[in-house]
Formats: structure tokens, C-alpha cells, sequence
């Protein structure tokens, strides 16, 4: 008579650790679900304040064109760079007129979503991610920019640290030094340019 | 017939099945590990040293402007020195970013390429600096035959 060649022993215990190791292999992804949005934030940081300093939108006079009655329905793009002669982007130069039409969309929540969506920070009709941001512009000193004694830009969503609430997930900041197409109050002057920080914050 | 051996074959298939599926289940997980993630400082610091760069280079800049500071660049026992108005300006900036800085300038001699270092941006970076660079078109006789000259600018925090 023939014994069996496999151990009953062998068996369990071969299947019990092959079970548990398909199981953990299996919900890893799961540990790393609430941090994988995050990963992307310092991506969209970057690709935001690229947008705002490098182009200058879409079309060329979207901050003529656009205002708070038409802004959810029109196409158009933000972008803050100067754009001369029609046919010229100067990078980091900002230009102010595109920066007040800016912070005016920003401050009226609707024409705030819309921007949002058309910076590509609401993907959820595509099943993606949704990102809030805030934009600013300070001078080297820290403090924010002012024209005619007006905070010139510091809007999109309220910033989640503020006052006692502690926000517990990842914020991530960008900044960019650029340079204003006109004189404001508070900038520094270097090189004949009016420096100013633009400074991008991304949250979920 | 001796059927002993059979039992090793069979732990060694076993094992190699094992083996296998370790490494099939590892590599078609979907855990995503961003490489990235832990090169945003230096994304960060290179692009405001390549604005920073671009925020200076203003033709109308006068001393402050890259090819101000080099025009009027001056020299001594082998020290290279900016206009006073180039070093505070390009100082407040670097205090404002809490960022070190060096501050180099390259140039072709003939045939060999030569480096200044400016004396108030010449400390030593650490080793996870970036470096970038602007070309400026200038000469200055303490740069010999110098007609384009890179302005490197090193950042380190």
C-alpha cells in the first residue's frame, strides 16, 4: 500500500497562508485610498499657479469679456500673464486688470465654481477628484497686496486653518514671484518692477 | 521503485507557485507610491530661482537687473563684486523665500571657460541644491572676452 505523498498539515497550512496573503495583497490599495487624492494636490498646486503666471488665458481679453452675469456661461479660461501686441505672452508679469477680474469671478460663489471647473479643479463630471484652492498675492514682506488700499488678490475658497479649526488632511502651497504691470501700494520695487509672490494653496 | 523523492518535487512546485503568485499579486496591485511626492521641494525651489532669474532680467532694470549687475560688476584680488542695489534686492528676495543662494557667472575666454563667483552669494550649497540659469548678453573687463555670460544662481533651504 501506497502512503499519500501530501501531507494533510502541508495542505492547511499552505492554503490558510496563501488566504491570507491574496486577502492583505488584495486590500492594500484600500490603506493608501484616503492619501491617494492627496498625492495629487502638490501636481495641481503647480499646474494652477502655471496657469495663472505663464498664460494669459483664454481668449486674450477674457477679463474684458467676462463679468459675474455671464461667467457660468461663457467658455474662457484664467490666466493672469501680460499679453503684448497681441502676440506676446510675458511670463510672470502680471497684468492688474486680468488680477481685479480675477478676484471679482472668485468672490461670487457661482462664477467661483465655474472658475474652479475651468481650471480643471472639478473633475467630478468626469468621476474625478474635486480640489479647492485660494489665491494670493503678497509681497516679500508677507503682507498682502494693495491698490488704492484694497487687497488687490486673496479669494477663492476660505482657507481650512483659520481661527480654532485644524484641518486634518494635506494643504499644499505653491508660490511664484512675478512681477505687476503697473505700481500698487505695497510692492517692492526691483529692477524697475513692481515684485510681488503669487502664492497658490490646494486642498480637498 | 523509490518514491521518496516525490514529496520535494511537490514542495518545490508549491513553492514556486508560491513565488509566482506573490509576485503576480504585487505587480498588479493598484497602490500608487507618487515618486514626485518627495521631489516637490525641488520642483518648488527651481521654479522660483528660474523666476527669479526672469523677474530680474528687465533691460530697463538699471543695477538691479542681470545685465546691470554685470556691466557694473566690479573686481579685486580675484573677489567678484555686485552693485550694492543687486545684492540687497537679490537678498531680500532669498530672506523672503527663507532660501540660501550662489550666485555664479560663466564665460567663454577664448577657449576656456572661466566662473566668477559673486563674494555675497558665495557660500557653499548643500547637496540637495538646484541650480539654475539665465544667458545675458554683457562684457565687463573684470569678465576677459566675455560676450554672453550665463548667470548661474544655485538654491538651497
Amino acid at each position: 500500500m501506497e502512503d499519500g505523498k501530501l501531507s494533510l498539515d502541508l495542505l492547511m497550512g499552505l492554503s490558510i497562508f496563501l488566504f491570507t496573503f491574496i486577502f492583505v495583497a488584495n486590500f492594500l490599495p484600500g490603506v493608501f485610498a484616503d492619501v491617494r487624492n492627496e498625492i495629487s494636490l502638490a501636481n495641481q498646486a503647480y499646474r494652477i499657479s502655471a496657469l495663472l503666471v505663464e498664460d494669459p488665458g483664454y481668449n486674450s481679453t477674457w477679463f474684458m469679456d467676462i463679468n459675474p452675469d455671464n461667467c457660468r456661461g461663457e467658455e474662457y479660461r484664467p490666466g493672469l500673464a501680460s499679453y503684448v501686441n497681441d502676440t506676446t505672452t510675458v511670463f510672470n508679469e502680471l497684468e492688474i486688470g486680468k488680477i481685479e477680474k480675477l478676484a471679482e469671478l472668485l468672490s461670487i460663489p457661482d462664477c467661483r465654481e465655474r472658475v474652479k471647473f475651468l481650471l480643471g479643479l472639478n473633475l467630478s463630471e468626469m468621476g474625478g477628484q474635486t480640489f479647492k484652492f485660494n489665491v494670493s498675492l503678497r509681497n516679500l514682506s508677507g503682507e498682502l497686496i494693495t491698490k488704492d488700499g484694497n487687497v488687490l488678490l486673496n479669494h477663492g475658497d476660505i482657507l481650512p486653518n483659520h481661527g480654532d479649526i485644524i484641518y486634518p488632511g494635506q494643504i499644499v502651497k505653491f508660490e511664484r514671484i512675478v512681477y505687476l504691470s503697473q505700481m500698487v501700494d505695497n510692492c517692492h520695487i526691483i529692477a524697475e518692477r513692481c515684485v510681488a509672490k503669487l502664492e497658490v494653496v490646494v486642498w480637498i | 521503485m523509490d518514491l521518496k523523492a516525490q514529496t520535494f518535487t511537490l514542495e518545490g512546485v508549491a513553492a514556486s507557485l508560491l513565488i509566482l503568485i506573490a509576485t503576480y499579486t504585487i505587480f498588479q496591485s493598484t497602490v500608487v507610491m507618487s515618486p514626485s511626492w518627495s521631489e516637490f521641494n525641488n520642483i518648488q525651489l527651481k521654479q522660483l530661482g528660474y523666476d527669479i532669474l526672469r523677474v530680474l532680467d528687465n533691460p530697463e532694470g538699471g543695477n538691479s537687473s542681470l545685465r546691470g549687475f554685470i556691466d557694473n560688476l566690479t573686481c579685486s584680488d580675484g573677489r567678484y563684486f555686485a552693485p550694492a542695489e543687486f545684492s540687497s534686492n537679490l537678498s531680500a528676495i532669498l530672506d523672503s523665500l527663507h532660501t540660501s543662494g550662489r550666485v555664479e557667472l560663466i564665460w567663454v575666454n577664448e577657449s576656456r571657460i572661466e566662473t566668477a563667483v559673486l563674494s555675497n552669494f558665495s557660500k557653499i550649497p548643500t547637496p540637495n541644491a538646484v541650480r539654475v540659469s539665465r544667458f545675458v548678453v554683457s562684457s565687463n573687463d573684470c569678465l576677459p572676452n566675455a560676450m554672453v555670460v550665463e548667470v548661474r544662481l544655485t538654491l538651497w533651504r
